[in-house]
């Protein structure tokens, strides 16, 4: 997370950064805009398990996909928080709900949100994120890491699961029947310039 | 991990030339550079108390040592002068017995415990990429300990990794035989320090 305006006291809002030509990796956090770290890898991680939740609900039409360009204004303790989660789930069912018309913004929590981890990532930013997220409401979380190959699976209830590369996974009921083994949601292991 | 000397220099350091600095307390050293250990207030509590319980354990079932975080491992073959110092370490009395000296400045064979407390700015890849580094030494078992999370991560070289949360009793496997723990007692009471 990078604050990328030097904090002033200046607050921006959701709708201010929505008028902003590049938003594309921003985020909201008490009025400040910060940027997402991102990186080739984690960019290519995330367009992967993008088109595999994609290609499931082709058959399975009960939900939307959405990329990290989709931001969240969901979060009680701040209305005017907004974060971009790498990728996210919203089932068709409580999109009907949605007030009518397109805020730019998705103002109800996903069923499923994904973070792929980025070289720059702190932990303990990613842990706050987690946190962030439960408080909100989020009922499912995935964690990819693109170095281990892994997936930690953060439920609102319950206990956090580290799924490994030959492991099965599920959505629960964000996507029901849905299933992927997690090593096909990272790239085959093949050298890749340092 | 902070490169402290910058630029890096050309003449690569070896593991005695760190033993002899002064303040070396937190430095380690990969391919012939020194870094320094992420350090916070939070997770120097939590490393020495993990030291504490498990000394407390030994004290009664005498199988091993503890040592905490500024012991030096070299015992990475790809890179025989690396030495990474795990914020505490367990190794057996057993295999202690084998070292070629009794006291050397860096122990030379992989501890059957390491423990990394997470602090606030470690990154997770780093954090990644010490795993492999580890289990490519042959280091059997890692803990990562979360303090903000309040969980113990546990990676051992024979099964998949598990996490812990706080009220989960953890066991650590052949390096302590009959240990046991509640995760939350690794952890400080939740009392506010500061703002």
């Amino acid at each position: 997370m990078t604050l990328l305006t030097p904090p002033t006291s200046t607050r921006f809002t959701p709708a201010d950064l929505l008028a902003m030509p590049d938003n594309a990796g921003m985020e909201l956090v008490d009025g400040q805009i910060v940027e997402k770290e991102v990186s080739t890898n984690s960019s290519e991680v995330e367009g992967i398990i993008l088109s595999v939740i994609r290609v499931f609900l082709l058959t399975h039409p009960v939900a939307k996909v959405f990329p990290a360009s989709l931001g969240y204004t969901c979060f009680p303790d701040d209305p005017d928080k907004m974060r971009k989660p790498d990728v996210t789930v919203v089932s068709l069912s409580r999109l009907k709900d949605l007030p009518e018309g397109d805020t730019g913004y998705m103002p109800i929590v996903p069923d499923l949100a994904v973070e792929v981890l980025s070289p720059n990532d702190v932990i303990y930013n990613v842990d706050k994120k987690i946190d962030e997220y439960f408080s909100a409401g989020f009922p499912l979380l995935w964690i990819a890491d693109p170095i281990r190959r892994e997936i930690t699976v953060h439920p609102l209830k319950g206990r956090p699961v580290i799924f490994t590369a030959d492991d099965e996974i599920t959505a629960q009921s964000a996507l029901p029947g849905f299933r992927c083994k997690v090593s096909e949601f990272f790239p085959p292991i093949t050298a890749v310039a340092p | 991990m902070t490169l402290l000397t910058d630029p890096p220099i050309s003449r690569k350091l070896h593991a005695v030339d760190v033993l002899r600095m002064s303040d070396n307390a937190s430095l380690e050293l990969v391919n012939g550079l020194i870094v320094e250990k992420n350090v916070s207030v939070e997770s120097s509590e939590v490393e020495l108390i993990f030291g504490a319980r498990i000394l407390a354990y030994l004290s009664e079932h005498p199988v091993a040592k503890v040592y905490p975080g500024t012991l030096g491992y070299q015992c990475f073959p790809e890179d025989p002068e690396k030495f990474r110092k795990p914020d505490a370490s367990v190794v057996l009395l057993e295999r202690l017995k084998t070292l070629p000296e009794p006291n050397p400045g860096y122990m030379p064979i992989p501890p059957d415990l390491a423990i990394e407390v997470l602090s606030p700015n470690d990154v997770t890849y780093q954090t990644d990429n010490k795993i492999k580094e580890y289990f490519g030494a042959g280091f059997p078992l890692i803990w990562v300990a979360d303090p903000n999370l309040r969980t113990i991560t546990v990676y051992s070289r024979n099964g998949r990794p598990a996490i812990f949360t706080e009220n989960d009793e953890i066991t650590a496997e052949s390096a302590l035989p009959g240990f046991r723990c509640k995760v939350r007692d690794f952890f400080p009471a939740t009392v506010s320090v500061g703002p």
